[in-house]
């Protein structure tokens, strides 16, 4: 099975940076984009595998993202990423599996646990 | 005046009114007392003055046949006896009650008579007696009754005297009728019984049943009341035994008597009169006082009953109905003090509300601020994570380790930043921050930290224009720049990339202002109240805490400023205003005056390849008003020199491409003989290092970190 191409979106371009490092050193096609508007962009350009997306992003959130993705193109396998714990009682991470993520985790996590996360899809 | 032991207020208003009226109820049973009294004396004397005039009446009658007898005597005394019965005849005629009239001689035998009855003898009456004692004492004589031919008649004799002896006794028979005519002309209630007595104590005349009585002898107490006094009361009964109250009277000349018997009830009456119009008026005092008590106990105790109930209601937490108007003004104050009492539980209420309201609002804000918080740390966590997992992995290359160490230096500086402004905020909350004062233009601290932001990349997005004049505060200048970056981090969190963010600093009329004013989506109006408070955001994806206004507003009052927002209204943006008090500037001989080169136009060239450092130094002399352009490696520096031709360069010594000294002597090779001031600025500070840029063409040698003073000078030449 080949490795999916990667789109990872986060507004911490930091963040971003390094694990899209981490992951091209895993053997990933991986690319970022630092908003959602953007992630839209790159994916019609040339279409992912394979969502990495953060929830609270300026310009189109992850939420939003997911729906629009979800709508494109049913195939590509979605992880939500976010460092938010309960916010006003409400679990996002959960919203966001029930909007579409196929996994969801929490940062921040360990290279390994999203690579274990990926191969589970 | 309320009953200790749960006494009605009705009855307690009663007994009140009775005790009232107890002692005017015995002072008026006294006054009837006396009154009945006077007016039983009123009407006893009126008895007796009646029974006076009865009495005057009947004896003038009496002295009036007495004196025509006595005329008659006077006439007879001139004729012969032979022709008395003649004028006797004539003067029976001329008194039609005289019923016979007759003349006795000392020794009894008639001397003349005349009789009304036609031929009816010489009347025998009771002459023994009268006659004797007219004979014996000399002085008429009246009476007595008694039965004659043609029924009762009494007497009335005269003893004629001659030369001192008694020689005739003239004697008048009258018809009792008289009397009954006189007794009825006087004014004699009915029912009272009127009465003539001889002096025998026998009836001449009585009102009630005359012909049965005439004669018979008077009732027993009348008789013993007479033989007691000759004048006087007693309360004895009729002959026919009716119950009556009698006034009498003899009289002494005639020897005759008169009596009333009034009955007992109606001289009772009169009293009777009295009790009962005092009876009739106690009982409708007391009707009345019982109406009153219940009528003033409604008046009084409903408002009273409607106030306890009230009272139970606000005990019982319930909302008090609306209370009764009273009259009564203590009443009513107690109502309106209630009703005072009712407000003040529901404002309290209200208040409470609030309160709670409040606490949860804080409970909220604190449940976001964790959830912030937590987003916050995580974030920069999991990029650290990331680059610890790349420097872990062996096949990252130098490049990537390097970016790695970056990002984790970077992230762990944003915590520690966000970790410093939590405990910064906590501790100037909590009053325990000092402030190191000193004498400070807002508008080179502000200067500063828009150098420092621009230079950093921070304005990138957005066009940020900054426009100052100097405003002398007395200020700790890293707080300002605390409260200065932390107001344009907030304008730049909320403006849409590519709206602008205004800067300026002034001051007027002893006011130092510093104004942040953004194009973002503004402040919405319930939002600008509590703003500055702890914790509290807009609506943004970017993130942070809600620290960052807080602590504005913290560090502004500890300066004794204010900070104020307006928003005109959504997608209009949103201003913030500092306002501290100013302060007298500090010489401005302290402070050197700007060089000629500062304050003159230069194109300035500036190669460095470390971008951050780069763009700290283009936005300064940007700032200072040099057209600035930039290069990162040698041979970029040489084509951008070449387009613009600069007057100065500055540039670091270790670049891609070729190195500084390499760059230095190409620029001075494709320029003219001082036509451009090189300057290097570089790491390395050892005067061989100084000797050799020297030697490839510098004309100044700057060791990093510079300063903008420094950079100055060494453009200055």
């Amino acid at each position: 099975m080949s490795k999916p191409g990667i789109l990872l979106v986060d507004n911490n371009a930091d963040f971003a940076r390094m694990l899209c490092l981490a992951l091209i050193a895993e053997g990933y096609a991986t690319r970022v984009a630092l908003d959602g508007r953007k992630a839209l962009a790159e994916h019609r350009r040339e279409p992912a595998q394979l969502l990495i997306t953060d929830l609270f992003m300026p310009d189109m959130d992850g939420f939003e993202l997911i729906a629009a993705i979800r709508r494109e193109s049913p195939d590509v396998k979605i992880v939500a990423v976010s460092g938010d714990a309960t916010h006003m009682r409400r679990e996002y991470l959960g919203d966001a599996a029930l909007a579409g993520a196929d996994a969801t985790l929490r940062k921040p996590f360990t290279v390994q646990a999203l690579l274990a996360a990926i191969q589970g899809l | 005046m309320f009953g200790r032991r749960g006494m009605k207020l009705k009855s307690s208003l009663f007994a009140l009114t009775l005790v009232v009226l107890l002692p005017m109820v015995v002072f008026s049973s006294i006054v009837v007392a006396l009154l009945i009294q006077h007016d039983q004396n009123v009407y006893r004397q009126g008895a007796n003055d009646r029974v006076r005039a009865l009495m005057s009446a009947v004896d003038s009658e009496l002295e009036i046949d007495l004196t025509t007898l006595q005329a008659l005597s006077a006439v007879l005394r001139k004729l012969d006896p032979s022709t008395w019965s003649g004028t006797l005849q004539e003067v029976l005629a001329s008194q039609p009650e005289w019923i016979a009239l007759n003349a006795r001689r000392a020794d009894g035998s008639l001397a003349a008579f005349a009789h009304r009855l036609p031929g009816a003898g010489p009347a025998v009456v009771s002459m023994e007696e009268g006659f004797a004692r007219a004979m014996r004492e000399g002085l008429p004589v009246f009476g007595p009754i008694g039965q004659g031919p043609s029924g009762y008649r009494y007497a009335v004799r005269l003893p004629v005297v001659e030369s001192g002896e008694v020689s005739h006794v003239i004697t008048a028979l009258v018809d009792p009728a008289r009397m009954l005519r006189l007794l009825r002309r006087q004014a004699i209630a009915a029912g009272t019984v009127g009465v003539v007595l001889d002096g025998e104590n026998r009836f001449v005349a009585r009102t009630i049943d005359p012909e049965k009585w005439l004669g018979q002898p008077a009732s027993e107490s009348l008789r013993a009341a007479l033989a007691r006094a000759s004048e006087g009361w007693f309360s004895g009964r009729t002959v026919e035994g009716l119950e009556v109250y009698t006034p009498y009277l003899r009289s002494p000349e005639t020897g005759w008597a008169v009596a009333m018997g009034l009955p007992a009830s109606s001289v009772e009456a009169a009293g009777w009169k009295y009790v009962l119009l005092l009876g009739a008026g106690l009982a409708a005092a007391i009707v009345f006082a019982l109406l009153l008590a219940r009528l003033y106990g409604r008046r009084i105790s409903q408002p009273l009953l409607a106030v306890a109930e009230a009272a139970d209601d606000l005990a019982a937490g319930r909302r008090p109905a609306a209370l009764p108007e009273s009259a009564i003004d203590e009443v009513a104050s107690v109502a309106r003090g209630l009703a005072v009492a009712a407000q003040a539980v529901e404002d309290r209420g209200d208040a409470v509300a609030r309160e709670q309201a409040t606490l949860r609002e804080a409970d909220r804000a604190k449940d976001v601020f964790l959830a912030s918080l937590s987003h916050e740390l995580r974030n920069p966590l999991a990029a650290i994570t990331t680059a610890s997992h790349l420097l872990k992995t062996g096949g990252a290359d130098a490049e990537t380790r390097l970016q790695a160490q970056e990002v984790i230096d970077r992230q762990a500086t944003l915590m520690t930043r966000l970790v410093e402004d939590l405990l910064e905020t906590s501790r100037v909350a909590a009053g325990k921050t000092s402030l190191s004062l000193q004498t400070v233009d807002l508008s080179e601290v502000a200067r500063d930290v828009y150098v420092t932001w621009r230079s950093g990349g921070r304005f990138d997005d957005h066009p940020v224009e900054f426009s100052s004049a100097p405003a002398w505060v007395k200020a700790d200048p890293a707080r300002m720049e605390q409260i200065l970056s932390n107001l344009l981090d907030n304008a730049l969190k909320f403006t849409p990339p590519g709206k602008p963010v205004r800067i300026r600093v002034w001051q007027e009329a002893g006011h130092a202002f510093v104004r942040v004013a953004d194009g973002g989506k503004g402040v919405p109006a319930e939002l600008l109240a509590s703003l500055f408070e702890p914790f509290v955001q807009g609506a943004t994806k970017r993130g942070g805490l809600g620290l960052g206004l807080a602590l504005v507003k913290q560090l502004v009052a500890l300066h004794g400023g204010t900070v104020a927002c307006s928003s005109p209204g959504p997608d209009h943006g949103a201003t913030f205003l500092i306002t501290l008090p100013a302060v007298e500037a500090v010489q401005p001989a302290l402070w050197p005056a700007r060089s000629a080169a500062e304050s003159r136009r230069l194109r300035v060239l500036v190669v460095e390849d470390n971008e951050d450092a780069r763009r700290m130094l283009s936005a300064k002399l940007d700032l200072e008003g040099h057209h600035v352009s930039e290069a990162a490696d040698g041979p970029g520096a040489v084509a951008v020199a070449t387009a613009v031709r600069p007057d100065a360069a500055i540039i670091d010594i270790g670049l891609p491409g070729f190195d500084g000294y390499e760059l230095a002597r190409r620029l001075r090779a494709a320029s003219a003989p001082g036509r451009i001031r090189l300057i290097a600025l570089t790491g390395h500070g050892q005067p061989e290092d100084r000797e050799r840029a020297l030697a490839a063409g510098f004309d100044a040698h700057l060791v990093k970190p510079a300063t903008a003073d420094q950079v100055g000078r060494a453009l200055a030449g």
